[in-house]
């Protein structure tokens, strides 16, 4: 049996010191998994997934990708370095930062060109994304011209020109209208079709159905909480109102004030 | 009157701030066809660095008038409004020479009056030049003249996030106007700016380090590279 891709023990982070962002992390998912971090705010889903792409490093206890131990050191090698970043992925939440380049077809090749990607297989893949992403028109325009759909898909194609295996998403789908959002979820659907792993963060429930199969909770001590198939976690109520992701109605009946939690059966 | 004087002073602020975006930012007499959109980046580039070094080397301020004319004459066939070039030129000029200068005027009136002219006559050939060129093709151009690809991409840089940070300022600045309704108060007006200098500097760290992030997530290792065309 092969190694899981990702395997968290113990994992603990807080920001300066000081500031806790994630508790006690046990996590392990194996490769071809489509897994979503489901949370509230502040919950610790993207600062998971930045330990997960190797950005920062844990405070205390461990991470391994495909059974090799990440830290500081191990990035220090620039082969292993460059391996790990080919191989792992990761959309921000957001678009600003990660489009940074002067025009949006720099943006869109500068992780291959980085990685030391022959440039006739970065020209081919970059006609065959911007064909499929419907984005030809945007290739010369300017990052900051664009909508905030826009941005969000120039981002995913900087991110999937790499072809990795791992594709880190987070919070993909905030933003977008129904059809883009469309668009994207069949993408990532092709996109794990092939065998690769999908970790998406979202508070969204909503989303979850189409993002997912498994799912982790994250709750608000920044720990994990649940983890499981999503039909068997998004059908516990009391789960999910414990970690704040049922929308809370409130409306008027006879005069009188009624709070109720929005049922979305996912059908 | 306090009131009207910090209202003044804000919407002051938040002229410039639009000014100096749509300054940066204008792209439409670039795209026009003029007089000098027609020649090739690198022939400009060369040709506004050899009047810069003429202005620099030259002491006669009739010269220097000329060197002027000559560049309003050129912005005009390049179809640019000289009332909207004057404004521009006028704004810089100030910044970049008056401070510097003025020590000079009660001392050596000529050698001030020089000295203005020629920064008056430098920045309207370098205004003139990102006027009328695309800023993506001056990087590119700066590219093949062997400037280093780190030095491209952080000019690039800067000119994406000084946008990101104006429009930040500007949201920050509606966004405290309608919760406060127009009018602020003095004492509170310089509160909230303080917190928002506060609060924009905070960003810009953070900023900093998402982006830096970005950059290290999709293999960057110090030495940028670019696509062959
Ligand atoms: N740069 C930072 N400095 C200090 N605290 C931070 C920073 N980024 C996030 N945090 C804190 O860490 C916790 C987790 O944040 P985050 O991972 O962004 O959550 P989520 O993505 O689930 O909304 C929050 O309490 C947040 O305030
Ligand atoms: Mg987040």
């Amino acid at each position: 049996m092969s190694k899981p891709v990702f395997e968290l023990e113990d994992l603990n982070y807080s920001y300066l010191g000081k500031f806790p962002a994630l508790s006690d992390i046990n996590l392990k998912i194996e490769a071809g998994e489509k897994v979503a971090l489901l949370g509230a705010n502040g919950t610790g889903k993207s600062t998971l997934l930045h330990i997960l792409d190797a950005l920062v490093f844990p405070d205390a206890g461990s991470i391994r990708f495909s059974g090799q131990d990440l830290n500081e050191n191990v990035f220090n090698d620039e082969k292993f370095s460059r391996d790990f970043r080919r191989r792992v992925g990761l959309v921000f939440q957001n678009p600003d930062v990660q489009l940074f380049c002067p025009t949006v077809k720099e943006d869109i090749v500068f992780g291959p060109l980085q990685l030391g990607i022959a440039q006739n297989e970065i020209k081919k893949r970059l006609d065959n994304l911007v064909e499929i992403l419907n984005i030809r028109d945007l290739v010369n325009r300017q990052p900051h011209q664009l909508s905030v759909g826009e941005k969000k898909k120039v981002s995913i194609a900087s991110v999937l020109i790499i072809e990795p295996e791992v594709l880190l998403l987070d919070e993909p789908t905030a933003g977008l209208d129904p059809a883009t959002c469309r668009q994207l979820l069949d993408l990532i659907d092709d996109f794990h079709a092939q065998g690769r792993t999908v970790i998406t963060a979202t508070h969204d429930l909503h989303m979850v159905p189409e993002l997912a199969e498994d799912l982790r909770i994250l709750n608000k001590e920044r720990t994990i909480t649940a983890a499981g198939p999503c039909k068997d976690l998004l059908a516990n109520q009391d789960l999910l109102k414990q970690n704040n992701l049922v929308h809370i109605h409130k409306h008027r009946h006879d005069g009188s004030w009624h709070k109720h939690p929005h049922q979305h059966s996912p059908s | 009157m306090k009131f009207s004087h910090h209202n003044f002073i804000q919407r002051a602020i938040i002229k410039t701030i639009n000014f100096f975006k749509e300054s940066i930012f204008a792209q439409e007499y670039a795209l026009q066809k003029g007089f000098l959109q027609w020649f090739p980046p690198q022939v400009k580039i060369i040709s506004v660095l050899a009047v810069i070094v003429g202005t620099l080397l030259t002491k006669s301020i009739a010269l220097l008038f000329v060197f002027y004319l000559i560049c309003l004459l050129i912005a005009s066939l390049s179809k640019i409004k000289i009332g909207y070039f004057l404004k521009r030129t006028w704004l810089f000029i100030p910044i970049f020479s008056f401070f510097i200068a003025l020590p000079a005027f009660f001392t050596d009136f000529n050698i001030a009056v020089l000295f203005v002219t020629r920064v008056l006559v430098s920045t309207s050939y370098i205004i003139l030049l990102s006027l009328t060129t695309p800023h993506t093709r001056l990087l590119k151009t700066l590219r093949s003249f062997g400037v280093p690809q780190v030095f491209v991409m952080t000019l690039g840089m800067c000119y994406r996030y000084i946008f990101l940070f104006a429009e930040v300022i500007e949201n920050t600045y509606l966004a405290v106007k309608s919760r406060v309704g127009g009018a602020i108060h003095y004492k509170h007006g310089q509160h909230i700016a303080t917190w928002r200098i506060a609060s924009l500097w905070q960003r810009s760290l953070q900023l900093n380090r998402e982006i830096y992030d970005a950059m290290l997530s999709r293999g960057y290792s110090g030495e940028p590279r670019v696509l062959d065309e």
